[in-house]
This record gives structure tokens, sequence and C-alpha cells, in this order.
């Protein structure tokens, strides 16, 4: 039983406590690295975080232009395809690289290219990026799990986002002072794109493996014990995707092979509804389009194809527009930011899966990419 | 809210400092007005609609147990006693069996070709009622046999009644241990160590809970969804995974609620001994919720009789105090059935305490009627924690089937796609660190052997500990399973 003999007092418990906080740090020191180096290897959000910041070393060249968006311009644009028919269409070479990456929004694409001016000091001549409305809208699970876990902040990064937020916060507070009538809206703020809290997990869970890996070991114990088969899938898939992201053959790119899909599955991407304007990262937006201003480079923000199946869907057309919309309004009065309008609904043949296209169709909005602004570079 | 939830944390880091300020600026009874308070607000966040039934609790007992203590009558002291008894009762039964015997009265009478319209409540159960209904029954029971005098202030009756860190799953305390503390809590200072032991204690069961029974939990879930399709030896993990998953995930609650009281300078009832050390049936239960097999020897086993009037009456009291203890834990049959089960293997051993068997059993190494025990008791966690009849006995056909036994022999292999192995190795990796520690406690037969290492012994076992629980601890707790009781 319990026994409550012993002596205790504080002098004891103070070295107890020394002790204990000298091994906890040496301890959590010494194994920080090694799980980080077992753990990164079985993490495909990892790998996605990690691949396009200061680690990445086949990021910070001077190329001519960038890709920056989700996964669909990850997957949907292929720079080795870009380079050569531009050759073939100007007789002249041109360099560029697939940034976008999956879950990205509108905070990363400022921050990324940004950073790539900083540390390259060269602006690349243009950036195209897909604008749909996940870059747009802030979906907190993806900023929280992808890119606050994993992508390596720098300090002008961090020191950003703490001003931005402040500055938002202070906004919001001046307002109810000038309009005490909407005082009921006190509780109502709304974040930046990256509140105080995310940018605190971002600067603690990108250094402390122990922390951001935890949902991750968690579930992968989890499929292990339940299903040792998607255990295994689940490794193969982040090997492949750590060979793909650890050559500088694809540029960034990750191909995909083609896939019969079933055409159920497309519903739930064509029966996305219009989400809360007050979720937009509109800041970021603004100061991503910002950056091309300043730095004197073109931004080309293109609407992404759809499958043929989503025209059935009502007011689709119009639903994608509204979001194309709301980019036009933030860019306004920003001559250096171009809309490429095209409204395409292509065959399944095309498609990965109902969002993503497959190699094949990148090939071709590739080649429609470089038909559409050819111009605009060689000026 | 629960303890390991951020809500209740910072609940009780509000709560404490809030009586650290009371505790030295403020003297007499006010106090307990902030626990009852605390005590009241922390219920309500789990269901406030059902603080008027802890009302009733409180205000029933307390004006009976006045009424006893000043009443010298037998009869009347029979009859304050008897209705405090109906409305604890009543209260209980009403919203945790009502839907449970009506069910079973309908299902017997079309057995008699009769088909009653029976609709059924479909009540929400009371977080915590059995729990403070036991508490509040001792009371008045004490009283009435004057075992101890009745309590004049309300406020402290109230915060017995309702003192939040066993208010949802005990310890069940005597009135005789907790309002004292209670009392003599105004006067106490609390003290470095005693805050510290508490957050030991609180650390401890959290560790029990989300690292040991939530992970093993997974094992637990996967197996008993479908006993059908799993070999021996992974329905073997099964069993001894639940084994330890209710005993840390209850234990671990005891803990925490004693290391938050233990905070708060209030030593709380120890819950649990280190079962899964006993060997024997009955040695597993004075280990096992001894708050709960306590109040059952006191309450119902003595009262019945107890071991006093021969062995069939004791055995027909063994066995219907665990039937009693069975339905104590759940309106189903699976509990009653766990109940009565236990209570025939506690009568068996009874029946042959004096056979020259038991003696050579005796002498047996204690390694071998440990395991004997734990497999006996598992035995009974299986009827425990099927969810139906078809998978309890899935189950337990299937365990005990021949050609399961030499398919599993058989068709062994070290390979993750094995799914014994593949359990096995979970399993032992999730309790290796508990059972450790428990072996060292129960060699030297201290909870608090630990206290006893060198300082930098003690970091790097905390050290890593807290590593574990920090890395592969579950994210999202589940519910206490005694939370449904």
């Amino acid at each position: 039983m319990e026994n409550n003999s012993f002596t205790f007092s504080f002098k004891n418990f103070g070295v107890g406590a020394l002790f204990f906080c000298a091994v906890f740090v040496i301890a959590f020191t010494a194994v920080n690295d090694e799980i980080e180096s077992i753990l990164i290897q079985m993490d495909p959000n990892g790998l996605v975080g990690r691949s396009i910041d200061s680690r990445n070393p086949y990021f910070y060249k001077p190329y001519d232009v960038l890709f920056l968006g989700d996964s669909r311009t990850n997957e949907g644009l292929d720079p080795n395809t870009f380079n050569t028919s531009y050759f073939k269409l100007t007789g002249k070479k041109i360099t560029s690289y697939n940034a976008a990456r999956p879950a990205m929004q509108s905070p990363f694409f400022y921050f990324i290219i940004k950073d790539y001016i900083l540390q390259t000091k060269r602006p690349p001549k243009a950036v195209v990026v897909n604008g749909s409305f996940d870059g747009l809208w802030s979906k907190e699970a993806w900023i929280q799990d992808l890119w606050v876990s994993y992508y390596n902040p720098r300090s002008w990064q961090l020191k950003e986002a703490l001003i931005l937020e402040a500055k938002s916060l202070v906004g919001h507070y001046l307002f109810l002072i000038r309009n005490p009538n909407q005082i009921r809206h006190r509780f109502k703020y709304i974040s930046s794109g990256l509140s105080f809290h995310y940018t605190a997990q971002w600067a603690f869970k990108s250094m402390v493996p122990f922390y951001r890996y935890r949902k991750r070991i968690n579930s992968l114990l989890k499929t292990l014990i339940t299903d040792p088969k998607s255990f295994f899938r689940e490794i193969e898939i982040s090997e492949q995707i750590q060979n793909v992201r650890a050559t500088e053959e694809y540029l960034g790119y990750v191909p995909k092979p083609g896939r019969q899909f079933d055409l159920k599955e497309v519903d739930p991407f064509c029966i996305f509804t219009k989400r809360k304007q007050a979720r937009w990262n509109i800041n970021y937006m603004k100061k991503f389009f910002g950056l091309a201003k300043e730095y004197d480079f073109e931004i080309f923000v293109y609407g992404f194809p759809w499958l043929d199946n989503c025209k059935k869907y009502p007011n689709f057309r119009d639903r994608r527009q509204y979001y194309f919309d709301k980019l036009k309004e933030i860019a306004k009065d920003n001559p250096k930011i171009h809309f490429i309008e095209y409204s395409d609904y292509w065959s399944p043949e095309y498609f990965y899966n109902p969002l993503h296209l497959n190699h094949k169709g990148a090939q071709i909005l590739t080649q429609k990419m470089v038909n559409n602004i050819h111009k605009h570079l060689a000026e | 809210m629960y303890f390991f939830s951020a809500s209740f944390i910072k609940f009780f880091i509000i709560f404490f400092a809030i009586h650290l300020i009371f505790r030295f600026f403020l003297k007499g009874k006010i106090r307990n007005i902030l626990v009852v308070g605390a005590s009241y607000y922390f219920y309500s966040e789990w269901d406030w609609r059902f603080l008027s039934l802890i009302w009733i609790s409180t205000l029933v007992d307390y004006f009976i147990g006045k009424w006893l203590d000043r009443e010298a009558a037998p009869r009347k002291r029979k009859q304050f006693l008897y209705l405090s008894i109906a409305v604890n009762l009543g209260i209980l039964g009403f919203f945790k069996y009502y839907d449970f015997f009506i069910s079973n009265f309908a299902l017997m009478l079309g057995e008699f070709g009769f088909n009653p319209n029976i609709s059924l409540l479909e009540l929400v159960l009371p977080p915590g009622i059995s729990f403070y209904t036991f508490q509040t029954m001792s009371y008045t029971i004490d009283i009435y046999r004057r075992k101890i005098k009745h309590e004049e202030n309300l406020v402290d009756f109230a915060c017995y009644v309702a003192f939040f860190p066993q208010l949802i799953a005990g310890p069940i305390e005597r009135a005789g241990d907790l309002l004292p503390q209670l009392k003599k809590s105004q006067s106490v200072a609390l003290t470095l160590t005693g805050f510290a032991l508490g957050m030991r204690l609180f650390c401890w069961g959290l560790f029990k809970k989300l690292f040991v029974a939530d992970n093993l939990g997974l094992i637990v879930d996967h197996v008993f969804e479908a006993p059908g399709k799993f070999d021996t030896l992974a329905l073997l993990v099964g069993v001894y995974a639940f084994s330890f998953q209710v005993y840390c995930d209850f234990s671990g609650y005891s803990d925490m609620a004693r290391g938050l009281a233990k905070m708060m300078g209030i030593e709380l009832s120890i819950n649990f001994n280190l079962p899964h050390f006993s060997t024997s049936i009955r040695d597993f239960w004075r280990r096992w919720h001894i708050t709960l097999s306590t109040w059952l020897r006191d309450y119902i086993y003595i009262p019945l009789g107890g071991s006093r009037g021969g062995l069939p009456r004791t055995v027909y009291n063994l066995i219907l105090t665990m039937f009693l203890c069975g339905l104590w834990h759940g309106a189903g049959w699976n509990f009653i059935l766990w109940g009565v089960f236990n209570g025939v293997l506690m009568a068996m051993e009874r029946l042959l305490e004096n056979h020259s068997l038991t003696r050579i059993w005796r002498t047996f190494p204690t390694l071998v009627r440990i395991l004997a025990t734990f497999h006996l008791i598992a035995l009974g966690w299986i009827m425990f924690r099927s969810q139906s009849m078809d998978i309890m006995g899935t189950y337990l056909s299937r365990l005990f089937d021949p050609n399961v036994i030499i398919d599993t022999v058989m068709n062994f292999e070290v390979s993750a796609f094995n799914d014994g192995f593949r359990l096995f190795l979970a399993f032992g990796f999730y309790l290796l660190p508990l059972l450790t520690i428990q072996y060292l406690q129960y060699r030297k037969n201290d909870h608090t052997v630990d206290l006893q290492w060198p300082a930098w012994v003690q970091g790097l076992v905390y050290g890593s500990l807290a590593f574990l629980f920090w890395l592969m601890g579950a994210e999202d707790g589940k519910q206490f399973i005694y939370f449904q009781f």
C-alpha cells in the first residue's frame, strides 16, 4: 500500500527537480534528431512541408518562372515540359520550378516567394498560381497539420506574421472604437491568416520533432494495429514522395499516373458551396500580389480545369467565377497581376482523381500555359 | 470536462488560485462555499440539468441525517433510513435501470404470448450518479448505525457530496473519512510537499489513462469489434489488453482525483492496490475498486449475514452481493453475468478454502498463482466488455475452440501480418513501462517506491515516461470507461 512515512523535504524535491529537468532536457535533445530522421521517412506531410523551405537545395536557384499554388498545380504543371515547349515556341531558353505544394494557402504564397527573392537576390520573371478558393480560404487543419508543423520558418517570417496579426487585431478594435454601434461584434475578430497561436506553433512545432510528430506517430501506430496493409502502403507512398522530392530531375513537379476512378467520387468536388468570406486570407493574398509590384515581376492567376461531369451541377460555373472575381477585386489597381480565364472542362482520361490531373493532363495544361504567357515573358 | 482536457486544466488553475487567496485571506467556512461552487460548475459542464439531482440527494440526506441523529425511537429511525434509501435508489433506479427492466419485462411477457405496447424512456444517465448516490447512502446508514454524527453545516455536507475531484467516478468516500478533512482543511495550511505529491499522482494517472489505457483501447476495440476473425493469440491479447485498459482507465482517474485532492490538502481513499498482482479472487477484490468493494461488504454482504450463517448462506451472500455489484456497473446482462461470474469464483474459493487442493495450490510459486488469478479475472472481463451476447458467445467459443487453437499454433509466424503476433507486440510495448514500475511497487509493497530512488534515477524515469506520454499518449483521450456507470 501507499507508504506515507518517507521523509519528503523541499530540499530533496528541489534537487530531484533539477536532476529531472537536466535528464529531461538531455534525453529530449538526444532523441530529437533521431526521431526526425526516423519519422520523416514515414510522413508525407513532413516531406511536403519541408520540400519547399530552406532545407531544399534545388529551390533556391535563379529560375525565370515559378509555379505556385496547391496540389493541383504541383501535379498539374511540369517545368520540364514548360521549358521545352517554351523553347520550341520562342527559340529562347527558360528555366522554371514547381514550387506549388499540397494545401498551400495565401500566407505561404507570400512567405515562399518573398523568401525565394531574398535568398536568390533575384526575383523570377513570373509566378504562375492557380486561382482556386483553396488558396484563399483558411482551412485551418491544413495550415496546422502541414505548414505550421513542417515548414521551417525564418525569423523574419515569424516576425512578419506576428506584426500582421497584431495590426489586424488593433485594426479590429480601432474599428470598434470608431463604430460603437458595432460593439456586438467585439468577439468576432478574424485572424489575418496566421493567428498568434499558429505563429507560436509554427516556431515551436517546426523545431521540435517530438512535438510535431505526435499526431503522425499516433495515426501510424493506430494503422499498424488495425490495418498493417495500409500501414505499409503509407510507408511506400512516403518513399515514393521522397524519391521524387529528393531529385532535381522533376523540378518540384510530382507526376501522377493515369487512374480509372469512379465518377461517383466526383460529387464532393463539384458540389462545393460558397465558403464564408470571413475565413479568407485576404491580407496575405494582397501582400503576395504586392510583391509583384515591389520586385517587378508578373503574377499569372489561372483557373484550373475541371471534369466534364461538373458541368451538370447547377451553378457550378457561377461559383467558380465567384472566387475568381474575388481575386480580381483584391488585385485591382495592380498591373502586375494577370488573369488567365479558361473555363475548361476536361475528359476524365486526363485526371488522376476528380481534382488532380494525371501526367497526360499535366502535359496539356503546361502546354496551354506556355501558349498563354509566352508573350508576357518575352516582354 | 475531462481531467486531461485543456478546459479542466484552466478551470483547476483558476480554482486553485482563488482557493489559495481564500486560504490566506479569508477565515471560516467561506472556503467550502468556493469548493461547492466550483464542484457545481464542474458538474454543470457535464450536464447542468442533472445538478438538480445532486441538490435533491444533498438536501434529502442532509435533513434525514439530522432527524436520524436526533430521533431516538428505533421505528421512526428505520422509517427515516428507508426514506433516504428509497429516494436515493429511486433516482438511481429510474435513470439507470428503468429502460433495462421495462424492456426485459416486455420481453418476458412476449414469451407468454402477450404483446404489451411499452415505450422506453431512453434517458441520459446523469454523470456520476452511481458514485454520489452510494456516497450519500453510506452517510445516512452510518448515522443510522450511530457510527458517525450528522453534519450540521449544509455547505460542508454539500461539499462532501459534490467534491469535484471524486464526483464523477469516485473514490466512493465515507463521510467519516472525508467530512472531517473538508472541515479541517479550513485550518490546515497547504504544503508544497502535498502539492508536489498531488502533482505526481495526477501525472501518473494521466500517463495511465492517455498512454496505457487509451492506446490499449485501440487493440481492444479492434479485437472486440469482430472476434470471429481472430485467432486464439489475438483473442488472448484482446482480453489481456482490456484487463489493463479498464484498470488503467479507472485507476488513472482515481489517481488523478486523489492527486487533485492532495494538492488541496485532502486525502482521498486508495481505490486500487496493484490488482494484477493478486494471488486469489478474494485478494483481487481486496485490491480492485476498493471503495466499492468495501461499500458492498459493509452495506450489503455483512447485513445479509456475511459468513456468519454457515457455508450455503455465505455462498448465497457472496453471489448476491456480486450480482448487485454487476448491476451497479450497468443495466445490461453482460454486467450482471460478470458480477455473478465473480461471485461464483469467490464462492468456489470459499468452498474449497479448507480442501487439500487449496493447501497444495498455496505451495505453488506466487507467479503461477498470480497468472492463474489474472486469467480467471480476465475471463470475466470478456463478459464485461462484450457489447452484445453474440459477441460474448463468439469470443468465448472461439477462444476455447481446439481447432482455432491448433490453427493458431500451426500458422504462427513472426510477421506484422500475423494478427496475434502484431497485437501482442503492441500490447507489450504499451504495457511494459507500467508493469515494470508496478512490479517494483509490488516487490516493496509501497506505491511511492519511486520517491526513495536517487534523484537522477527519478529524473531519468519521469523524463522517459513524460517523453513516451508526450509523443505517444492518445491525442484525443477517450471518455473514462467508469463514467458510464
